[in-house]
């Protein structure tokens, strides 16, 4: 096997926006959402995962999305930014058990684990934000896991929320390197409006890129 | 443990209530330690609106950590957060007092049920925040005081509250039980930097490992940026889009 290099690019979804400084009342809406999804508030993901399987049928906004996610699709929560102690919440997962539970994906599987902490990039300063690398350093895949499901050819990681993408641009590389025949994808529910002042729209479906800049991860759109 | 004193309680008015009616609906990692029902006396609109922050440590207190936790509760009150505690001797008395003094909001989780004061000389703190402030017992009225009632406490405060900071603990420390609930619940936890810089102690490093995070004079904005900053409300959310 080939030693594991952080990919270059790995293509993105997301379903909906957030601002996290914004003053609009829709920019106000969607820190009040984001602390739902996050918290894994109970019914509320099962009610976007039902707007999502709406909008994604043909012709709606969202529709984009189906390269993504679909039926055929293996999607693996991205991990967290510290190990779990035992029961604990994990956001990703449950999304991941509502997209499999919405027909919107094909199975859930725990492929990837934390298994030293990192400091949370929501609240570092810039320059001090964990790097892909950091994070390839810092995640392992599940062993067992990975020779049950050699054959899969389209494994989705996925999270509640995007940033930069450096976790999730890690979490690709990993999966890449120990699944080098599979097409490997992200999607989070929610993408930071970080440059913008405000939300504008909050359901805003796109599909984008999350490469490699330098040793940092830079997200287009 | 001190023989408990029980209180008259018919001037003041107790309600029951569960956590899902108190703090909106609970999922499934939540509901797994949540009692089935709660008791409260006082102002049930502290657990509706507003960001609510334990402050929590040892009953033996030193005198820094007396002065941190004062410093820590007068910051919170500055950016209107309501402060949540115990009532136990020690860090939780002064979390409670401090908070009452500069002006701010208070809630009470308590190891007894609500018509007893434990410990005695907090008699007129809970009588206080039971008819100003807010004060929370999972343990039915006229029900016997038990010690392991203080560890099921502390778990129900992690439940209550949107972060949780220990200020000061021993190993073996019951604090220790709500700093692992607010992990397991996904909740924002602070351990202050004092704490992490006891190389005779084990469990901070143990629970930095599983994501607490510490606490500085200055990364101090950390805590509020993480708390809710808009108006909170018991009920459901509506999808906003």
């Amino acid at each position: 096997m080939k030693p594991l290099r952080c990919l270059s690019s790995v293509r993105f979804g997301s379903f909906l926006a957030y601002s996290p400084r914004g003053k609009s009342a829709d920019s106000v809406k969607s820190r009040t959402m984001i602390r739902d999804i996050k918290n894994v508030r109970s019914g509320y993901m099962k009610r976007v995962a039902d707007r999502l399987r709406e909008e994604m049928r043909p012709g709606k906004r969202a529709e984009v999305l189906r390269e993504v996610l679909g039926n055929d699709v293996l999607v693996v929560p991205c991990p967290r930014s510290s190990p779990l102690v035992k029961g604990a919440l994990w956001p990703s997962k449950e999304i991941c058990d509502e997209l499999v539970g919405h027909g919107l994906a094909m199975k859930c599987a725990v492929l990837l684990e934390r298994v030293t902490a990192v400091p949370k990039s929501s609240t570092s300063a810039i320059g001090e934000r964990p790097k892909p690398l950091d994070h390839i350093r810092s995640m392992t895949v599940v062993k067992q896991q990975e020779l049950e499901l050699r054959k899969i050819t389209r494994i989705t990681i996925v999270d509640d929320v995007i940033t930069r993408g450096a976790t999730l641009l890690a979490a690709a590389s990993i999966l890449q390197h120990h699944f080098p025949e599979a097409v490997i994808r992200i999607f989070a529910v929610v993408r930071t409006k970080s440059y913008d002042p405000e939300v504008g729209s909050i359901l805003d479906p796109v599909l984008g890129e999350v490469s490699l800049n330098g040793v940092d991860a830079d997200r287009k759109p | 443990m001190q023989r408990e004193e029980r209180m008259d309680t018919k001037s003041l008015k107790f309600k029951e209530t569960t956590p899902a009616e108190l703090l909106g609906p609970l999922n499934e990692v939540e509901r797994k330690h949540a009692p089935r029902a709660l008791y409260v006396a006082g102002a049930i609109s502290l657990c509706r609106n507003g960001a609510r922050v334990s402050v929590i440590g040892t009953r033996e207190v030193s005198p820094a950590g007396v002065k941190r936790t004062q410093d820590l509760v007068r910051m919170l009150v500055e950016r209107g957060a309501i402060v949540v505690s115990g009532l136990a001797r020690g860090v939780d008395t002064h979390a409670h007092s401090t908070a009452i003094e500069a002006g701010g909001r208070t809630i009470a989780v308590v190891g007894t049920p609500l018509d007893q004061f434990y410990p005695r000389e907090n008699e007129k703190l809970q009588r206080k925040i039971m008819a100003e402030h807010l004060a929370i017992s999972q343990f039915p009225l006229g029900s016997p005081a038990e010690r392991k009632n203080f560890a099921i406490r502390n778990r129900t405060m992690a439940l209550i509250s949107h972060a949780t900071v220990i200020v000061e603990a021993g190993e073996g420390s019951g604090t220790l039980h709500q700093g692992w609930e607010a992990l397991r619940l996904g909740r924002p936890l602070f351990l202050l930097e004092s704490l992490v810089k006891r190389t005779e102690l084990k469990w901070p490093r143990e629970m930095v490992g599983y994501g607490a995070q510490v606490l500085t004079r200055d990364n101090i904005d950390v805590l509020s940026e993480c708390l809710p900053q808009e108006i909170l409300s018991g009920e459901a959310s509506a999808l906003p889009f």
